[in-house]
């Protein structure tokens, strides 16, 4: 099984199988445009150690995953919930590393990866009132009461069906 | 989760486009929740919000739905400006109070089976329609076609008009005026509903004549779309009603110069039809006296500029679109064989059954424009019209008519059209262990100079093969890859249903087999 080299944005070097590494669609490309495996490591300047060593752990618990089917309706509202007993313990972490993650599978363009972490924030924001979204992710309300209540009323008419 | 004090709120962290993303796993009920949290997120997010919110809108044929909705597009701008897809219910408006009634009462005597099983007598259930027809709540089709001018009219930025017609049940607050019945509430009536499954529709809402009125509003509503889909349900037997109850009359495609003219004018401008077809088509019969679908084919002939046609069934039931006539009259119901379409692009045909030569005789009548040929899991017949008994569908026979008839449509193609794209799925032998279903390989091509070179594509390979190639190709698929494929899938564990629409792994086969390696090489 051959290894590639990573490097982290803070200069940290990991080894990794080249099966796992190309679940990342920008690191896939990458090796494809080169040829060959390379000798030298392949910068990811957007991503951190820590966060690194989380993507890849992911990576390596879906190394024989199906690749996702591309037709996948992107406008029809998906399920929320579904998310597998391993990846709901692999999203316990703290809210940055939660961000950090989803940040990194966009850079990385792992759309399972992304799609697990945008499902995670979902069910967070799901079934709760606006003071309850804001006070689980630390968000200041900036609207004045007027505008509150405009949007209100006009979020009002907008549910009567 | 935890979340520090002075951890950067999410919605600074994450771009846009990341929060519209999350959104999308959100149910809508809980977006106006989300936007309201703050300014910023509001501003991201409100477009989005109102795109999924008003985009697309039910309507049903009931007095109710239909003027609630007006209301609405008179009071706020949201629809006006946002909708650009209208479902429009065909379906039976549901029960008079007598029914509902009875249906009640049945039920809580238990006569009702509560596993959704059939009505077990459906006699009173019958006898209250026939009086129930006729009340308020049975909205008719041609005072529905009033309102549906006066919405079209209102909708600025409508591109669809999509018209339903299934047996799902029309909710109770889009039927009724009142909220109980003799003391019975909306509620409780759901419950009943929802335990007996069963929802009633009128024979009015056949096929044969939902086509038309679908047409006839349109016409009426002078508003050109660009897009009309259609999908229609046949009846159950087992809940059909009275076929002379009363209700719409079955619009007559006019005879008149100009209305005829009339109908070009404004029909003529649609550029997309999709019907999709569930289940068998009970009515497509051919009375000598009252020759229903030759009123309906009147319709396409004002079609003349339409651009991309599809005619499909249901995926959702399984089946093909079957037309018992006596008579070569269609290509596929209700599109008759000598249909002329002069601005056709766009042809697809999915899980039709289906003539070879009454195909290839459209194709050639309308192939002066055809440039998109895309045929799906059709069966086809031989060319007396009627289908194969099934013990001959999956034997050398059918096989070898099918081989000869798809090189031939693949020549006709090649030799008298300006096709430059098409997509066929060919019909083969299925292995022994899976008799019951065909298989169909898909091919799919770009004929660059139809005389000499055409692109082979599958799913995950292209290859360039002139035209006498591509055929010897089909001819080596259809013989002997069949059997590989359904022990391809069976070593891969794969069950029935994913043999019934395979995705065409052709490279798969390909590499099992030397010979065909070898043409695939050639041609890579």
């Amino acid at each position: 099984m051959s290894q590639i080299t990573l490097l982290s944005s803070d200069n940290v070097e990991m080894k990794v199988d080249k099966e796992v590494a190309e679940r990342s669609i920008l690191i896939k490309n990458m090796l494809e445009d080169v040829g060959e495996t390379p000798d030298q490591a392949i910068p990811i300047p957007n991503v951190n150690e820590g966060v690194l060593r989380k993507v890849i752990e992911w990576c390596e618990h879906h190394r024989n995953d199906p690749p996702p089917p591309a037709d996948e309706d992107s406008d029809s509202r998906k399920k929320s919930t579904d998310i597998e007993e391993w990846d709901q313990k692999f999203m316990q972490v703290d809210q940055e590393m939660l961000f950090e993650i989803i940040l990194a599978a966009n850079y990385l363009d792992i759309k399972p990866l992304l799609d697990v972490g945008c499902k995670t924030v979902a069910n967070m924001i799901k079934g709760k009132s606006p003071e309850e979204i804001r006070k689980t992710f630390n968000i200041q309300n900036d609207f004045t009461p007027e505008e509150e209540d405009q949007i209100r009323r006009e979020n009002e008419w907008a549910e009567d069906r | 989760m935890p979340n520090s004090p002075n951890t950067t709120p999410f919605h600074h962290l994450l771009p846009p486009e990341l929060l519209s993303q999350i959104t999308t796993h959100l149910p809508t009920t809980s977006l106006p929740s989300f936007l309201l949290t703050s300014r910023h997120i509001y501003t991201i997010l409100h477009p989005l919000y109102l795109h999924q919110k008003f985009q697309s809108y039910t309507l049903y044929p009931t007095s109710n739905s239909i003027s609630a909705f007006l209301s609405k597009t008179r009071t706020s701008p949201f629809y006006r400006s946002h909708l650009k897809h209208l479902k429009i219910s065909l379906q039976c408006p549901q029960f008079s109070r007598t029914q509902i009634k009875w249906l009640y009462t049945e039920y809580i005597r238990g006569r009702i089976l509560p596993d959704g099983g059939l009505l077990p007598n459906l006699q009173p259930l019958l006898t209250a329609s026939k009086n129930g027809v006729s009340g308020h709540e049975n909205c008719k089709l041609s005072s529905s076609t009033t309102n549906l001018i006066l919405i079209l009219q209102t909708l600025e930025n409508l591109q669809t008009v999509e018209f339903i017609n299934n047996l799902e049940p029309i909710p109770f607050k889009d039927c009724i005026h009142d909220n109980e019945f003799n003391g019975i509430t909306i509620s409780e009536l759901e419950k009943v509903r929802e335990a007996t499954n069963c929802s009633f529709s009128l024979e009015d809402f056949s096929l044969q004549k939902v086509v038309p009125w679908v047409f006839e509003g349109l016409y009426a509503a002078k508003r050109p779309l660009v897009r009309v889909l259609t999908t229609l349900s046949p009846l159950l037997d087992d809940l059909k009603w009275v076929p002379q109850s009363k209700g719409v009359g079955i619009p007559k495609f006019p005879e008149e110069e100009y209305a005829i003219e009339g109908y070009q004018n404004v029909l003529g401008g649609l550029r997309t039809l999709e019907m999709k077809v569930a289940g068998f088509i009970p009515g497509v019969w051919v009375d000598e006296e009252d020759v229903y679908p030759d009123r309906i084919s009147g319709w396409f002939e004002t079609l003349k500029g339409l651009e991309e046609l599809v005619l499909s069934h249901d995926d959702d039931s399984r089946g093909y679109i079957r037309q018992n006539l006596p008579q070569k009259l269609f290509l596929v119901y209700p599109l008759r064989i000598d249909a002329v379409l002069p601005r056709l692009k766009k042809l697809k045909l999915r899980r039709c059954e289906l003539q070879f030569d009454s195909l290839t005789t459209f194709l050639v009548k309308n192939g002066g424009s055809i440039r998109n040929l895309i045929l799906e899991e059709n069966e086809y017949y031989e060319p007396f019209g009627y289908p194969l008994p099934s013990t001959k569908k999956y034997g050398d026979s059918f096989k070898s008519y099918t081989q000869t008839s798809f090189s031939s449509l693949l020549t006709t193609l090649s030799n008298h059209l300006t096709i430059s794209y098409f997509s066929l799925d060919i019909p083969g032998k299925p292995a022994t262990e899976f008799r019951t279903e065909l298989i169909y390989f898909s091919i799919q091509g770009r004929w660059n100079n139809p005389a000499t070179l055409c692109e082979v594509r599958t799913n995950q390979d292209m290859v360039t093969m002139s035209v006498e190639d591509c055929l010897e190709y089909v001819r080596m698929v259809l013989r002997d890859a069949v059997e590989e494929f359904g022990k391809w899938k069976l070593r891969r564990g794969m069950n029935a249903k994913a043999i019934v629409r395979p995705t065409f792994l052709l490279r798969e086969i390909l590499v099992s087999n030397t010979n065909r390696r070898y043409l695939l090489e050639k041609h890579l």
